[in-house]
């Protein structure tokens, strides 16, 4: 039987049972929508955390100890941390055997409605250009220098004001020379210094600003390792801890333990909806289609009469099922898409976990993805009661 | 043209027992006969027509088309043979509701590899031979139960087929319309000698045929009684 | 047609309702502005010591507002859907339904806007429900216009008897 003259029949029998088909369509809908939102949240999380990761560019995160899950929260959400270490634990970690660099890092006050900043919070992260391996290099690439006194560079919701020339903070003007790449995390919202600016803004806000910043003597809350090609990232973390007893290092894919685990439990959960949706979906679908079946069995007996093979019949039935799963699919995965595209914000704030919506190429192929298994699963669903009609004799389906 | 040897047809009913709907039948149906087979509800005559056409398979014996046996084919060739050598009447509405008259038609051209003018031309003509070139793009539920199943007749004829049987295609009709049909189809087969089975409850129906099988209780009970001109071969 | 008529409403419901409770001055947000050279905007803790502040309205409560003034038609048009038989008022109001769509598309984008820190209420729950409740309401205007083309006049008048 040619293509149009199949489709004609699926088309007249999908016409035929507008509230069956309706009801095809929905679970065609939901299948696709869960899968591609599930998809969605779970990828962009884990991308978000591996784009975190390569910016920080460490080998080995050394924190205070008791202090990890602070400083994850601080890098990754701005939840404020206090926790700091000596200044003096960097030279001691720099001469660990296996240690090509290490630099630290200091986290200053979050600031609230700062007019520099898109976002409601901002953090500000002092780090030492000496020593630092992470925004350095890109400094060099893109911005062609290194940040003087008084300049700093900003993660992607930072920018200065409109109608003015610097970022006034605490009474003290910074230039911004220039916008890192987003990663979906708190970074985006940093504004990272030398040390040199922030102890000079720190000394001047004591007479400029209403609140003057203050920054703790002889502290760091972090230090970033390099470590030498060839060396165990494992073993310099225990050489660390030998050197450093109240540190705990950090080993790259360890990082953000706590989000790893937590975006897991989401996942879990969303896993679980996306099976109960689709169990009940191919349930109910194939009650439908065995329904529709069992109406149609005059008229497939009638068809068989005429000359329809048994692969016709169940052609037929596929056809119809490919053109609901197709309908339903694509205003699933568009739906799906567009909602986790439009509430992104809204969903890391839930959530409590960073977020980064997937690029054009990726979206594209989960999408396709999405809709590739909700027809699978929408033809499965009608393949049984097709299959079991197509085997009867026509003179049995014909019979009262 | 159809030769059927000693068939036989079982059902299994629930409960383990078995129903024998046909108890080794023995006919042969000629070129160009018009073949009436009788007999009252539950002889089997129904099976019969049935398993000539395979729409079911017999329990035991052979259907031979032309030699074939029928159930030595594939499912895709027996659905080629019913396209292409034979026609269907139907005792119940058996138009697509959702497809015109036109379509209704041309249905089974559908499962070959005619084009859209060719079937178009040849639905329309046989719309004409039924008296209802007017009612092409109108849809089954606007038509009567005769002008129905005078579509389905312009449906059994549209292949060409050696063949149509006819499963008590008058007995939801009243008088009337009744011999209209039957007129119609002894004027199809005057015409173009196509062969015709038909199977009916109604004795008086005989008189349109060429040859009469009376059956009873899954057996034939007279072969060809009182019939004029034996059956060619 | 009813189907979609209902849909219509509860589209004009959520356009209505919904940011007066998800922008930013529903949330207790206000906006500062201080009368100091040094600083703009509404920094607080980067401002001198003796600055005026004046407290302004957002204008993502604007755009809230005037989500009623599309809201309102657009459930007008909704109840005209419902209860019409004519194909060419169908027609006309599957039209405004688009358009009443686009308008709301506007609002929160163009027309008035939303606040710039991105992480504001208005910005991570007011727009975004906005918009897709705008877009919904587009499909639906398009699939009504469809379903309408495609189906008889149920208001066919006889010819006059002569």
């Amino acid at each position: 039987m040619r293509i149009r003259d199949l489709t004609g029949l699926a088309v007249r029998g999908i016409a035929g049972s507008p509230f069956r088909s309706w009801l095809i369509g929905v679970c065609a809908f939901l299948i696709a929508a869960f899968l591609v939102a599930t998809v969605l949240v779970v990828h962009g999380a884990q991308d978000s955390l591996h784009g975190a990761s390569e910016r920080l560019g460490a080998d080995v995160i050394v924190v205070p100890r008791g202090a990890e899950a602070q400083v994850e929260g601080a890098l990754l959400m701005g939840t404020p941390t206090k926790a700091t270490m000596p200044q003096g634990d960097v030279t001691k970690i720099a001469a660990v055997d296996g240690v090509a660099a290490a630099s630290p890092q200091l986290y200053l006050e979050s600031l609230i409605d700062a007019p520099c900043c898109s976002v409601s919070e901002m953090f500000m992260v002092a780090f030492d250009p000496a020593t630092d391996f992470t925004i350095e290099p890109w400094l060099k690439q893109r911005v062609g220098g290194d940040l003087s006194l008084g300049q700093a560079v900003g993660g992607r919701y930072v920018f200065v004001p409109k109608g003015q020339e610097n970022i006034a903070l605490y009474g003290y003007f910074l230039s911004l020379r220039g916008n890192l790449e987003p990663t979906g995390t708190n970074l985006d919202r940093s504004l990272f210094v030398t040390f040199e600016t922030a102890y000079d803004m720190a000394r001047m806000s004591r007479t400029t600003a209403v609140k003057p910043l203050v920054i703790p003597p002889d502290a760091v809350s972090s230090v970033m390792v390099k470590v030498r090609p060839g060396a165990d990232p494992q073993k310099v973390a225990v050489g660390i801890v030998k050197a450093v007893p109240d540190v705990n290092p950090i080993v790259s894919p360890e990082m953000f333990g706590a989000y790893r685990t937590q975006i897991n439990g989401v996942l879990r959960s969303m896993l679980f909806v996306l099976g109960s949706i689709t169990v009940l979906s191919l349930a109910l679908m194939a009650l439908v289609f065995s329904m529709a079946v069992h109406e149609r069995r005059r008229q497939i007996g009638v068809l068989r009469a005429l000359g329809a093979s048994k692969g016709v019949v169940v052609q037929s039935f596929l056809t119809e099922a490919v053109i609901l799963a197709l309908a339903g699919g694509l205003v699933g995965v568009v739906v799906a898409a567009a909602g986790v595209y439009m509430f992104r914000a809204l969903l890391v704030q839930t959530l409590g976990f960073p977020f980064l919506f997937p690029a054009l190429g990726s979206l594209a192929a989960l999408i396709a993805g999405g809709l590739a298994l909700a027809m699978l699963f929408v033809a499965l669903s009608a393949m049984v009661p097709a299959l079991r009609i197509s085997r009867q004799e026509p003179a049995e389906s014909m019979r009262e | 043209m159809i030769a059927l040897r000693g068939i036989t047809k079982t059902y299994a009913v629930p409960g383990g027992q078995t129903i024998t709907a046909l108890g080794g039948v023995d006919l042969e149906i000629g070129r160009g006969e018009f073949l009436v087979i009788t007999g009252r509800s539950g002889s089997g005559k129904t099976t019969l027509l049935n398993v000539a056409a395979g729409l079911a398979k017999p329990t035991g014996g052979s259907v031979l088309v032309d030699g074939t046996d029928l159930w030595s084919l594939s499912d895709k060739e027996r659905s080629l043979i019913r396209n292409r050598r034979m026609g269907f009447v139907f005792q119940f509405p058996s138009l697509l509701p959702s497809l015109s008259v036109l379509k209704n038609v041309t249905l089974p051209l559908a499962f070959g590899r005619n084009g859209t003018e060719e079937r178009r031309a040849r639905g329309t003509e046989l719309l004409e031979l039924v008296g209802l070139a007017d009612r092409l793009t109108s849809y089954p539920r606007q038509l009567s139960a005769g002008q129905q199943q005078r579509v389905v007749i312009a449906r059994a004829l549209i292949g060409r087929p050696e063949i149509v049987l006819a499963d008590e295609p008058s007995s939801d009709l009243d008088e009337q319309t009744e011999s209209e049909i039957m007129e119609l189809f002894a004027r199809i087969h005057g015409e173009t000698g196509i062969t015709i089975l038909m199977v009916t409850h109604t004795k008086q129906l005989v008189a349109y045929g060429t040859s009469h099988v009376e059956m009873a209780a899954g057996g034939v009970l007279r072969d060809r009684a009182g019939s004029e001109g034996a059956p060619a071969e | 047609m009813r189907i979609l008529a209902a849909l219509i409403i509860v589209l004009a419901l959520v356009i209505g309702i919904a940011p007066q409770f998800s922008n930013c001055d529903a949330h207790g947000h206000v906006l500062k502005i201080t009368a100091s050279p040094m600083a703009s905007g509404g920094s607080t803790m980067g401002s001198t010591a003796s600055s005026p502040v004046k407290i302004v309205k957002m204008k993502c409560l604007w755009t809230a507002r005037s989500g009623i003034a599309v809201a309102v038609p657009l459930a007008i048009v909704g109840v005209l859907l419902f209860i019409s038989r004519r194909k060419e008022t169908r027609r006309a109001l599957a039209i405004i339904t688009a358009a009443l769509g686009v308008v709301a598309i506007l609002l929160p984008i163009w027309l008035i806007g939303t606040c710039v820190t991105s992480t504001m209420p208005c910005n991570t729950t007011m727009k975004p429900t906005i918009l897709a409740a705008a877009f919904a309401t587009i499909a639906v205007g398009v699939v009504a216009l469809v379903v309408n083309e495609l189906k008889s006049d149920t208001m066919d008048v006889a010819p006059p008897a002569t």
